[in-house]
């Protein structure tokens, strides 16, 4: 077998310094999604304990 | 793991030197055990590529550790919100910091399904040359931009069992990414040991006070309280009798209450750490140690990250002697790893632990089933299963493995876990050991044999289904391309394409059905489907072409077992042997 090099290349994208989506109005919406993401990581963090996450603390996934 | 041969240059050091100089972006949005395991793969990679800038996304509060080494050019962590603050306009500001710089590459290595949906965001929104990872796509379901992704998505995200650390497989789609988009590696470059205790830049924290007392001239042993099972204070107590030069230091988080109910008598070989210690002091007291005991945890990778010895009580899986735990279990040469098949008992995982311990003074002049019987638990290896973790060397494909030495065996689900494995290196590697000898490794019982004459079966069924189903999808890519505008067809080539889109449907439920009586080929399917959930192109005709690619995939795979089932099937087969007999010697003379 010889590795199939279309999937180990990646995406190459057309215009690299394009944001995102050329799809008018999606890039707002992707941001609106993560700052909520975030912002319920955020506050479940708040939550739990205050600081940082470290080697003693967090259930693996 | 080995790189492939495809996209390997042959220009001159110089002008490779010229484009290593690229800026890989790493998204890692998830806990630290994700943080962990990725900064072993950039430890790897960056000795290879020594001039390639790494730049990280991480999640605050879990980045940390990448701040904390020197060959790592910057770190971007998500923002925090202030009482009132509009987070919609905080986070469109930080994006906008994140672009402000170009990355040539770019890839998600978050899998923790908590965490990948705003990775999977970020890796669309920021710009870079070629993408890797998960993405999230147009319609808001979540794709993959490469095979080594797709792959994780297919089988590492669900029960089926195969031999390739996610370590190893996201160093390996790193590296194989660079060998494509910037050429081979420097040959100066050496690849040396990605795990240290030096890892990490020297701090000067402070320590407890009870540490910095601790007796001097005994050997440590961490013990992470958290992740212990029930009963590990009885272990700790086998310990401190029978090994006078031995300490023990407990760490891990205070506020777990009763996970192993790890309340120990006092004595002055005892030092409880646990909430005492943050993630800079955690450090050099585990460089002190000569064995963490601990079950699945991000101390784990920590401590393999450090380069100490771990005694790993994997967790009980949904099947008995499931292997599942090697996808993250400790990382690095020497790690021993316990497997139970019901309760976890203390003596018996003394007894797999001491040989390991002991294991430089009796250099092998005693068996662990010698140890065993020593401490009159022979019948206890029945129950459990011992594995020894050792780094493959670069011709024999590189990456993690776990050797049983020693327990109950499983053979076909052993066989099956690797020929997966072997799947994935044939896919994406184009590296593959031969088949005679790995057959020939083999311990051929008549129960292994009979299942796997069981599973060749199925499997060639499967590959006729396969072979059915690209040839349909050829055929609707014919018919496809005729199309003049994508939409206007005649009537023939309308009912043709009807026809060839329910029978490719049908196919894929045939396979099922096989997948139903041998749960262990689904794993077939998946690859299928998932490959089908990432077609790119937006004509039927071109979707036809990628789908046939997909069937030619999974019967690469589908081949490969084949291969191994035949082999095994052929070496187990009985040949005639002519005895010498009497009349033949005369006859000779």
């Amino acid at each position: 077998m010889v590795a199939d090099i279309r999937l180990l290349q990646g995406k190459l994208i057309e215009n690299p310094d394009e944001v995102g989506t050329t799809q008018p109005g999606l890039v707002p919406k992707f941001i609106e999604e993560l700052a909520l993401e975030i912002l319920s990581d955020e506050e479940l963090v708040a939550a739990v304990t205050p600081g940082a996450e470290s080697p003693n603390r967090g259930a693996r996934a | 793991m080995s790189r492939p041969q495809a996209g390997a240059t042959s220009d001159s050091q110089q002008q490779i030197r010229e484009r290593t100089t690229l800026s890989l972006l790493v998204i890692q949005m998830g806990g630290v055990d994700e943080v962990f395991r990725s900064l072993m793969a950039l430890k790897a990679i960056k000795q290879l590529y020594p001039l390639l800038s790494i730049h990280v996304v991480s999640r605050r509060g879990a980045s940390d550790p990448f701040k904390r080494v020197e060959w790592i050019d910057s770190v971007l962590e998500t923002p925090a919100f202030k009482k009132g603050e509009d987070p919609i306009a905080k986070v469109a500001l930080w994006i906008d910091q994140v672009i402000s710089r170009r990355y040539e590459l770019l890839t998600n290595w978050t899998a923790d399904r908590e965490h990948s949906r705003k990775a999977a965001i970020l890796t669309r929104l920021i710009p870079a040359a070629a993408k890797f990872g998960d993405y999230i796509a147009d319609d808001f379901s979540i794709h993959s931009y490469d095979g080594w992704s797709m792959y994780r998505n297919a089988w590492c995200t669900k029960a089926i069992e195969q031999d390739i650390h996610l370590t190893d497989l996201i160093t390996t789609q790193m590296l194989t990414a660079l060998q494509i988009h910037s050429g081979d590696p420097a040959t100066d470059s050496i690849p040396a040991s990605v795990t240290s205790k030096f890892f990490f830049k020297a701090g000067n924290p402070l320590l407890p006070t009870a540490w910095l007392d601790r007796p001097k001239g005994l050997k440590w042993i961490a013990i992470h309280a958290d992740s212990a099972p029930i009963r590990a204070d009885e272990w700790v107590e086998m310990v401190l009798r029978r090994h006078p030069d031995h300490g023990i230091v407990l760490v891990g988080d205070s506020n777990v209450k009763d996970v192993s109910a790890l309340e120990l008598d006092p004595n002055p070989r005892v030092i409880d750490l646990r909430g005492e210690l943050h993630f800079d002091s955690m450090i050099p007291v585990l460089s002190h140690c000569g064995w963490i005991f601990a079950s699945a945890h991000p101390i784990v990778d920590l401590a393999s990250l450090l380069n100490l010895r771990i005694f790993y009580i994997a967790p009980f899986e949904s099947r008995e002697f499931g292997l599942k735990w090697t996808e993250t279990g400790p990382y690095g040469n020497g790690h021993v790893v316990l497997v139970s098949k019901d309760e976890w008992r203390p003596e018996v995982a003394y007894a797999a632990w001491s040989f390991f311990q002991s294991e430089w003074f009796h250099k092998n002049s005693l068996t662990i089933h010698g140890h065993f019987e020593n401490l009159a638990l022979s019948s206890a290896l029945a129950e459990i299963q011992i594995h020894k973790s050792r780094i493959r060397p670069a011709q024999e494909g590189g990456g993690v493995c776990y050797e049983q030495m020693a327990g109950a065996l499983q053979e076909f689900e052993s066989w099956i876990y690797r020929v997966r494995g072997q799947m994935a290196r044939g896919w994406f590697c184009g590296w593959l050991p031969g088949v005679d000898q790995e057959v020939a490794k083999l311990n051929l019982s008549p129960a292994l044999i009979r299942r796997i004459r069981t599973l060749n079966d199925s499997i060639e069924v499967i590959q006729k289904l396969g072979i059915e189903g690209r040839a349909t999808a050829i055929g609707l890519q014919a018919v496809a391309k005729k199309m003049k505008a994508g939409y206007l067809m005649s009537v023939e080539d309308r009912a043709s394409i009807e026809e060839s889109g329910k029978r490719l449907l049908e196919i894929e439920t045939l396979i099922e059905r096989v997948g139903q009586v041998e749960p262990e080929l689904l794993c077939i399917l998946d690859w299928y489907r998932q490959l089908i959930h990432n077609l790119e192109s937006e004509s039927m005709a071109e979707m036809a072409r990628e789908t046939a690619d997909a069937f030619d995939l999974a019967l690469e795979g589908v081949d490969l077992i084949l291969a191994y089932t035949r082999k095994t099937l052929e070496v187990s087969r009985p040949k005639m042997v002519v005895r010498e007999t009497e009349s033949h010697r005369n006859l000779d003379s």
